[in-house]
């Protein structure tokens, strides 16, 4: 008996379900009933055989490259911490940085350096000013103290700064520029996900979903 | 287990097969895992049943009747052991499994190029079914389609690909 293309497409339909594991026992039967005829145990060997080589060809290491970080240095593996490197990307700053680089030509480092050593010079200027001006009045309020120990009086002034100032305030900026500024450098670059590449070596897309609905019926 | 450590000729014999026997056992079983586990424990069967005196005289054919009866033992509690337990049916089954894997093996880089030239959603369904192993039911809730759609489309596919393959086998021809 020869079999009808409707009945070849029962029977693969059939092997579907049944390499899916879903064949309930009435299919089972009914498709131990189809493979008596020799011609469907040819269909039951081409499908194990393609169902075999489809596995092993999607899973290829040639075809298929794994998921992995996108490498754009040596650390890019290190996955980001919150508030680390990440961050930047809810930043418009970096963007701003990014195309004044593409402008420029000049790399992100530099510009996060130039930009760390700015902000970090502001409040040490105003510190100095402070100070400054500190010193002119215990200058002024206190002669017994220039006029006893001009040395000494000199030697007090900088401990008078340091107890009226956050101690290391020159070091936030270096600590800003550890979270914010080496961000920007490559070998911090976050770790990407990329998309697994598919049986044929390109780069796979969201299922965009079948253009329209297949005609209802029992498989 | 080392390949050098193995007999000459048994090591070479499973290197020429190894790509074949994988197969013959992935058409069998629906995950990679079981298929590696039956590829090693079929493996160690052959590495302790081999003599080197009266060497099989279809080394692949004996692999695949080793690896047969592993799949089996790998479903014995799932719905494929009732479809197999006809031990004749089982057995003409996998004859020509065996078959059909050794005539297409040395072709798998035709199947490659005839999935490179699937339709986007053709692929994404296979890759899905194959690769990503997931279930119609899966594949079908995520396109938003019936299961009974999922099956007609894989059919589809399959007889696509059979037929680019052939295609391509008569142009080289």
């Amino acid at each position: 008996m020869s079999l009808s293309q409707l009945d070849r497409e029962r029977i693969d339909q059939l092997l579907t379900a049944l390499y899916d594991g879903r064949l309930d026992e009435a299919e089972s039967a009914r498709l131990l009933d189809w493979l008596e005829e020799p011609e469907a145990q040819d269909l039951f060997a081409s499908h194990a055989m393609l169902d075999a080589f489809l596995s092993m060809a999607c899973a290829d290491p040639q075809g298929i490259a794994p998921l992995k970080p996108a490498v754009q240095g040596s650390v890019d593996a290190q996955p980001a911490e919150k508030g680390g490197p990440d961050d930047r990307a809810t930043s418009p700053v970096p963007g701003f940085l990014g195309n004044l680089t593409q402008l420029g030509g000049s790399s992100m480092p530099t510009l996060w350096t130039l930009l760390v050593l700015i902000s970090g010079m502001v409040p040490t200027l105003a510190l100095v000013i402070v100070l400054a001006i500190r010193g002119i009045r215990v200058e002024v309020n206190q002669p017994e103290l220039a006029g006893s120990s001009e040395q000494g009086a000199r030697s007090k002034r900088p401990q008078t700064a340091d107890t009226k100032t956050p101690p290391r305030l020159a070091d936030a900026p270096h600590r800003d520029a550890k979270s914010s500024g080496a961000a920007s450098s490559p070998a911090s670059a976050p770790a990407r996900l990329v998309y697994a590449k598919d049986c044929t070596g390109t780069a796979s897309r969201p299922a965009p979903g079948l253009a329209r609905p297949c005609p209802s019926g029992r498989r | 287990m080392i390949l050098q450590q193995l007999p000459t000729d048994l090591a070479q014999l499973l290197s020429l097969n190894q790509r074949s026997l994988y197969a013959f056992i992935r058409g069998q079983v629906r995950t990679r895992e079981d298929a590696d586990d039956v590829y090693q424990e079929t493996t160690v069967v052959l590495v302790e049943q081999y003599n080197p005196a009266e060497p099989p005289g279809n080394f692949f054919a004996w692999a695949c009747g080793i690896a047969w009866r592993k799949v089996l033992v790998e479903y014995r509690n799932r719905s494929r052991l009732k479809l197999l337990a006809n031990e004749e049916l089982g057995r003409i089954l996998a004859e020509k499994v065996a078959a059909s894997v050794a005539w297409v093996s040395p072709r798998i880089d035709r199947l490659q190029e005839c999935i490179a030239s699937l339709k986007t959603e053709s692929r994404d369904i296979i890759e899905g079914f194959y690769f990503r192993e997931e279930s119609v039911t899966q594949i079908a809730a995520r396109l938003g389609v019936s299961e009974p759609c999922v099956y007609k489309t894989l059919t589809k596919i399959r007889r696509t690909l059979l037929d680019c393959i052939e295609r391509k086998l008569r142009e080289d021809d």
